[in-house]
């Protein structure tokens, strides 16, 4: 299982493991303007929410 | 993704997912420089993911939910055997894992493989950070700069955080 596995990822080409560089290319203008408002959204929304460090021991990390 | 009565963007939405299931993870990239005050678009979610068997499971639970798959056709569960990782990295020259929505490929996280990007390296220099109902590890702004520094060669957007940043430590944060 595990061989057959590294055998699958020695098949692959390397470039198969980077972000193509013309990802926003292939967007519509539709997708592209969603992808605008949703960032715009989240830096509107969270923009420095570090900076009130609100500690909590749920969820990720080992708090 | 969730839609409820209040607006939900993709990111939160991801983020949410992992926390509400008990993922162990840290927030670097560009999600982290928007939450320590820089004014940028992000695309992706770069996390440092801890790499237990356990841990890689509820990942793989919250991305299936997310209706996310690896871009390339090696399985979640991969990312728990430190030998498929090391070939990657190694055989691969591979950084991240990339994984990603089909009908909506922007929505796309990336997990950091490299030894010096991962959970254990990155968690020593993370702080708690609470977006409302979802409680992150995000990485220190000091170790973002660091790491931006590193990239090699930098990208336009590594240069604009690292400047951005050095600005931020410089002036502190400007409101509004």
């Amino acid at each position: 299982m595990a061989e057959d596995l590294a055998g699958l990822i020695r098949s692959l080409p390397s470039e198969a493991f980077r972000d193509p560089p013309d990802r926003l290319l292939g967007l519509t203008f539709l997708e592209r303007l969603r992808w605008l408002q949703e960032t715009a959204y989240f830096v509107w929304k969270h923009k420095g929410a570090a900076r009130a460090r609100a500690p909590r021991g749920r969820g990720a990390g080992p708090g | 993704m969730r839609n409820g009565e209040g607006h939900v963007g993709y990111l939160e939405d991801m983020l949410a997912s992992l926390t509400d299931r008990g993922v162990r993870f840290v927030v670097a990239g560009g999600v982290a420089a928007v939450l320590h005050g820089i004014e940028r678009t992000t695309m992706d979610l770069d996390i440092a993911l801890e790499l237990s068997p356990g841990n890689v499971r509820r990942f793989k639970e919250a991305v299936d939910a997310l209706g996310l798959r690896p871009l390339v056709p090696v399985p979640v569960e991969a990312l728990s055997d430190p030998e498929m990782v090391r070939l990657m990295v190694e055989e691969k020259n591979a950084i991240v894992f990339m994984l990603a929505d089909p009908g909506m490929p922007l929505r796309k996280i990336d997990v950091f493989l490299t030894e010096q990007l991962g959970y254990e390296s990155l968690v020593k220099d993370s702080i708690p950070v609470d977006i409302p109902g979802i409680p992150l590890r995000v990485v220190s702004l000091e170790r973002l700069l660091a790491l931006k520094r590193a990239v090699d060669p930098p990208r336009d957007k590594d240069l604009f955080d690292i400047r951005a940043i050095e600005r931020l430590m410089r002036e502190g944060p400007k409101d509004g």
